[in-house]
Formats: C-alpha cells, structure tokens, sequence
C-alpha cells in the first residue's frame, strides 16, 4: 500500500511540478489535496510534504539563466522581509490551531487566490517608455511578447509589503504564495509579469524556508513521501519551465486562474467545509 | 549599482541553486532506494538531503549578503540581515515548542 503510495506521490510531485512551474505557483496548491485527500496524510503533515516541495520547485525554476535575469534581486530582497515575518505569524498560527481551522484556512485561501485572479483577467500594467525613472526598487527587462526593452517602477508599495505577509502566511498551509504576490505586484504595483513570476518564485523558496524549518523540527515531515514528492518536483518543475517559454503571459493567466477556481471548488466540496 | 556587478551575482545565485538541487536529488534517491530495501539508514539519508534542499535558498541569501557588504548596499545588506534573522529566530522558536 505504502508503496503505490511512494510511486504516486513521485508522479504526483511531477505534476505539480510542470504546474507550478508553468504557473510561477510551487505546485503546492495541487499537492496539499492530493496528500490530504488521496494519501490520507494528516492535513498538517500534508501541508509540510508540500511545502519543502516548494523549496525544490523554487531553486529549479529559478536557477535557469534567463529567468535570473528577469528577477528583481533588490525589490525580492526587500519584500522577503515581509514574507518571513508573514512566515513566522503563520508558524505561531499553525502551532496553536485545530485540524479543521487547518483545512478551512487552506480552502479560503485557494478561493482568495482564485477571485484575485480572475478579477484581475485581460489586465496588463507596464511602463513602456525606456527613459522613465525606475526609482530605488524598479527595473528594466526585454520583453519577449513585445519585442522590446521594459522599464518599471514601484507603485503603491504597502500594497507589496501586505501581500508578501500574506504570501508568507499562507506557505505554512504548504502553499508557495507566488499566486497572490505576482497579480499583486503586476496589478496594483506596476511590476511587469514576467519579472514578477521570476522574482516571485527565486523569493518563495526563502519563504518556504520558515514553514519547512517548523515543519522539519517538530517531526511533522513524512520523510519517504518528502522524498518521493521532491523527486517528482524537480524534474516536473524543469519541464513546466521549458513549456513556460513557449506559451504567451495572456495564456498563463487564463490557465492560472481555470485550474485554481477547479482546485478551489473540488477542496471546498470534498473538506465539507 | 551597475548592470555588470549585478550580473555577477546572478551567475553565483545561479550555480548555488544548481549545485543545491544535484546534491539533494543524489541524496534522495539513495535514501528512497535505501527505504524501498527496507534499510534503517534511509530516515537519515533522506534527513540529510532534505536538509540540504533547506539550505539551498538559505546560502543564496548567505551569497547575496556577502555580496552586498563588498559592494556596501545598505538596502541589500539590512534586507538580507533581517531575513536571516527571522530564520534564525523559528529555529530556535520550533525547537523550543517540539513535543
């Protein structure tokens, strides 16, 4: 039994893996249910299996060349601060709650990334104009849907700093958070997508980071299926990646949001909550 | 700060993050393998890669500090401060609150 268990989750890690990856979302939100529903993992447990996914799915999918040169090293560094202090709330939360204030917590946390998704469809913020001032924490990058150099500047920053706490928070529930960071970066901050993604998903691995330690030292990691998850991650996540590249921003988004609100749905009917 | 310094760090981020996910993926299979054959080392081979799939991101933040002192960047060397700090600190929290 055990067994076809390890072999699944190795497929199921895989998965997620081109998910996440594809998605700049860790794959987290597929596994947790997968673990919890199909597994038959403990819900904490199966939060603590997905999340050091996380990290795997965050050092593949950052580690390639031409994403790190997407990625905002100054303003990740910044909203990192925000995220492991996000992360250390969320550590005290899941410490001290019940099971079923665990799983309510992970299904509203997939329905709020699902409606800020889809409220946010068919929108597109960026500064053009390659003269423009980018400030202490914006940037510029080349563009491959426009063919041409993009500059950016932070907008509304508090903005940042909240959704990177919350992002922080909710990787405790074994969740990347890159979901609800990236709109809130492209939307209200006027950061390009393809820089948020990148910077987004070198950030999460940090983030996880906090959860992970938790998780790890109160023995609430189930080493094989750890093992097994993380085995199909890696090479799912580098494939996603590969697909990544050829698919256009509009299309991601759209994908983003359909399978999120699928997840969403199927967790909320099937936790009876 | 210019483009050439920071391109720098990127590539030390980038073979960081490479030679992390290597090492974690030889270790844990080894103790996959191990747990499949019933062995009792596989708990601790698959600890150890998992310790070191942790330590990844953590030594790129290590990396992007030290980088940051050298080049005196006030904000990155604070941010990468802080952030270490907070790790440092659910360490001790999450050792002190196991069963």
């Amino acid at each position: 039994m055990t067994m076809s268990h390890v072999v699944l989750t190795i497929l199921a890690g895989a998965g997620a893996g081109v998910l996440g990856a594809l998605l700049g979302i860790g794959g987290g939100v597929f596994l947790v249910p997968f673990l919890n529903l199909v597994v038959g993992l403990p819900v904490q447990s199966a939060f603590a299996v997905s999340l050091i996914t996380v990290i795997a799915t965050s050092s593949v999918t950052s580690s390639d060349h031409e994403r790190l040169t997407l990625v905002n090293l100054r303003l990740g560094m910044v909203l990192e601060i925000f995220t492991t202090v996000g992360g250390l709330a969320g550590v005290l939360f899941v410490n001290r709650v019940s099971d079923e204030v665990l799983r309510s917590a992970f299904a509203s946390t997939l329905a709020l990334i699902a409606v800020v998704i889809i409220s946010r469809l068919g929108r597109r913020n960026i500064t053009t104009d390659i003269s423009a001032d980018v400030g202490l924490l914006g940037g510029r990058y080349f563009d491959p849907d426009t063919g041409r150099q993009v500059a950016y500047r932070l907008r509304r920053l508090p903005v940042a700093f909240g959704a990177s706490a919350l992002a922080g928070f909710v990787s405790n529930l074994g969740v990347g958070g890159g979901v609800l960071k990236v709109p809130a970066l492209n939307t209200w901050c006027g950061v390009p997508i393809r820089v948020a993604a990148a910077t987004s998903s070198l950030m999460i691995g940090a983030t996880a980071v906090v959860g992970t330690i938790n998780y790890f030292m109160r023995g609430q990691i189930v080493l094989y299926l750890a093992a097994a998850s993380v085995l199909g991650v890696l090479p799912g996540s580098r494939l996603g990646l590969r697909i990544a590249a050829y698919a256009p921003a509009s299309g991601l988004k759209l994908l983003l949001a359909s399978v999120l609100l699928a997840v969403s749905i199927v967790y909320f009917v099937r936790s009876g909550v | 700060v210019t483009a050439p310094e920071f391109d720098r760090l990127e590539h030390v981020i980038g073979r960081l993050l490479n030679v992390g996910v290597a090492l974690c993926t030889v270790i844990l299979a080894i103790g996959l393998v191990l747990w499949f054959a019933g062995s009792p080392f596989a708990d601790p081979v698959i600890r150890t890669g998992l310790v070191v799939l942790i330590a990844t991101p953590v030594t790129r933040i290590l990396a992007s500090l030290i980088d940051a002192v050298r080049r005196r960047d006030s904000l990155l060397v604070w941010s990468t401060a802080i952030v270490l700090t907070i790790m440092a600190a659910t360490m001790l929290y999450s050792f002190g609150a196991r069963g």
